[in-house]
């Protein structure tokens, strides 16, 4: 099951149509454009296109989806450079020293930068996922009912953890996950279950109009709301001025480019983290290392460090999702839906029943970033124009697709209601402060958690200790423990920090 | 309307975290003495407590401590920007847009009108709509943009990929 060369060249033989290509190609322009859109995340744009992928085959799908992931990570660098404004949340850390660049007129020397950098990031991400996902999966195949349960738990409880400020918001938005999920038919004796007498619940709610409401209407909604509140604001966007890179650049910049690729693609790999904490990290790993003074106020290093983190996350994400079914960020959270959809079960039997489709998902990978590298490097000049296109234009063109995008799958009303209430809600509680990637964790993680629970816990007459009482199983369950813990400790200290600022003020 | 468009609610953060814990801390508790036993029945395999109401609740135990946990947080909250308020400073607030309501509608126009009047004009209507809320108001404009892009989903959706879209009118 380990790496070897053959599964490359397998996996090109799986990509080697001109369909398979032309969807990378076009997923990761698609990428591109919607990472460069400020408001629009990689998230929203996969969460959007997934319907398209509906009637594709398992690699072109997967192909395309990964382009948008590594295209929307690098697209996200444009605005941060020419606007200030990160196009996703990834991109943040670019901002600080590219948008100075800007400034200083190095505005193309900074988005080549930014482009070689993702580049890089991306393509030695894509290695270590080759590498490291089989020997997971290896190892994961010996797994049983309580060490599935148990890792379903610790998916459950490091996102929620992670993925706000605030522990309880995020455990109580993956109870409603976990709420939702479970309702429908029962996993194990199929019986209906919280459909509250009413017919349409019986097939429960469908993941793909859910993921699509919480992560894609949710965001149009909360923006339709803050232009009716701003109106028509423009920002305003630095020329893509000033010389490009020289061979000083790459010397000084190799460092930090290597560096921030492994920081990105380690982090990648840890459950719920994803690209933006990859990016800080990496930058302020390289405010530490550096000589540069200029280091925070235009420096082409703190580039090339946060992007090739944040990259470098696209393919450390894919390793715990491929491997164990837990994602590794938000997108690889939707992505787990298209895969669900195509049929395919995230986790260590895919490496054994569909390893030809996990070949082609490698390669599809290296080639989103060589096509990202060639449209960048064309379009380096002119893809900021989509900052242009008016809202009054793209949001409705957004709310269409979102629509006849959760009809598409299931031909049902149903689903198009599921998804309008799902934004609805998901604009309630971002205002709340609650975070949404929890909600969908609990509605992917709960299915696997409760039957493997359940069917353990039958095993052995109900009795929970004998379930768990497995050393890898209380290994994990220890783990859980420890990093709600952590979390637990750092809401303690933030509470007492904020509590002793309002004393003082 | 631009006015209306325009309309919002703005709560306190600590408000808005109490009413929300109260309505999490009350489902749950309804869910644990009276929703999980009406509306989840036990099937077949189960084996004392393993049956299809423990995931349920579990789930709806762990809620319960959390909205307590999230309401006692809130109450905190709600103290302290009491004493901000005497002390001349403005509580953190979170605000909802009035226009989100009619975002809604149009969602709801479009799943409720589709099967009726066809995919082509519940989309033409609803697309159309969004765009004049969001400030559009040249009527070529939204008519092209409406137009075009019902035209481009349906030949790529129904015609390319085969979906069932609607022609409505009992066609």
């Amino acid at each position: 099951m380990g790496f070897s060369f053959s599964n490359i060249v397998a996996g090109f033989g799986q990509i080697a149509t001109l369909d398979c290509i032309a969807m990378i190609a076009f997923g990761t322009f698609l990428g591109i454009v919607i990472g460069a859109l400020p408001g629009l995340t990689a998230t929203t744009g996969v969460a959007i296109f997934l319907p398209l992928t509906f009637y594709m085959e398992p690699v072109s799908a997967l192909g395309f989806l990964g382009g948008i992931y590594c295209g929307g990570m690098y697209g996200g660098s444009i605005t941060a450079i020419l606007i200030n404004t990160p196009g996703t949340p990834a991109g943040a850390a670019t901002a600080l020293d590219g948008h100075a660049m800007a400034q200083k007129g190095e505005a193309y020397r900074a988005l080549q930068m930014a482009l070689y950098a993702s580049t890089i990031g991306g393509l030695i991400s894509c290695l270590a996922l080759m590498f490291f996902a089989p020997i997971l999966a290896s190892a994961a195949l010996k797994f049983s009912y309580a060490e599935y349960f148990a890792l379903g738990v610790f998916g459950l409880s490091i996102v929620a953890g992670l993925s706000s400020g605030n522990l309880f918001k995020g455990l109580i938005s993956c109870v409603i996950g976990l709420f939702i999920g479970c309702m429908g038919m029962d996993p194990i004796s199929g019986y209906p279950r919280l459909t509250f007498g009413i017919t349409s619940f019986l097939g429960g709610f469908q993941l793909i109009p859910v993921l699509i409401g919480i992560f894609a209407m949710s965001e149009l909604i909360k923006q339709c709301a803050e232009r009716a509140q701003q109106g028509d604001a423009r920002e305003e966007i630095m020329a893509v001025s000033g010389r490009g890179m020289d061979k000083k650049d790459w010397k000084r910049c190799i460092s930090p480019i290597i560096k921030g690729s492994l920081i990105g693609t380690f982090i990648g790999a840890v459950p719920a983290t994803g690209g933006g904490t990859a990016a800080f990290l990496s930058y302020g790993e390289q405010r530490r290392a550096t000589k540069d003074p200029d280091f925070g106020n235009g420096s082409i290093e703190g580039v090339a460090a946060s992007e090739s983190a944040n990259n470098g996350a696209t393919g450390g994400t894919f390793i715990p999702m491929l491997t164990l079914g837990i994602p590794g960020d938000s997108v690889t959270a939707v992505m787990m839906g298209a895969l669900i959809i195509q049929g395919l079960t995230p986790g260590p039997s895919l490496f054994t029943d569909h390893a030809d489709t996990i070949n082609g998902i490698y390669v599809a990978l290296i080639f989103s970033n060589i096509f990202m590298l060639l449209m960048g490097q064309v379009g380096l000049r002119w893809f900021y124009k989509v900052c242009l296109i008016p809202k009054e234009i793209l949001q409705p063109i957004i709310f269409g697709l979102c629509c006849v995008g959760s009809y598409a799958a299931n031909s049902s009303l149903f689903d198009v209601g599921s998804m309008i209430f799902f934004g609805f809600m998901g604009y309630i509680l971002i205002r709340l402060g609650i975070p949404m990637t929890p909600i969908l964790l609990g509605l992917i993680l709960g299915n696997i958690t409760e039957s493997n629970l359940r069917r353990g816990m039958i095993a052995v007459n109900g009795n929970f200790w004998q379930f768990i009482n497995r050393p890898i199983c209380l290994a994990i369950l220890a783990f859980t423990v420890l990093s709600l813990a952590f979390t637990g400790v750092r809401l303690i200290n933030d509470w007492k920090k904020r509590t002793a600022v309002n004393v003082e003020a | 309307m631009n006015d209306l468009l325009k309309k919002r609610i703005v709560v306190t953060k600590a408000h808005g975290d109490l009413v929300f814990s109260l309505i999490c801390a009350l489902l749950s508790v309804y869910m644990l003495l009276i929703g999980n036993k009406k509306f989840c029945k036990i099937g077949f395999g189960a084996v004392g407590i393993v049956n299809d109401r423990l995931f349920p609740n579990i789930l709806m135990a762990v809620g319960l401590i959390l909205s307590l946990a999230i309401l006692g947080v809130a109450v905190d909250a709600c103290i302290r920007d009491k004493k901000l308020l005497k002390a001349g400073r403005a509580p953190a607030t979170t605000e909802f847009s009035i226009c989100v309501l009619f975002v809604a509608l149009i969602g709801a126009f479009f799943c409720l009108t589709m099967k009726k009047i066809g995919y082509p004009l519940s989309s033409i209507i609803s697309i159309y709509g969004i765009y004049y809320m969001l400030g559009g108001r040249k009527i070529w404009k939204g008519a092209v943009l409406s137009i075009a892009f019902s035209l481009v989903c349906y030949l790529f959706f129904a015609v390319y990929l085969g979906v069932n879209l609607p022609i409505g009118f009992g066609l």
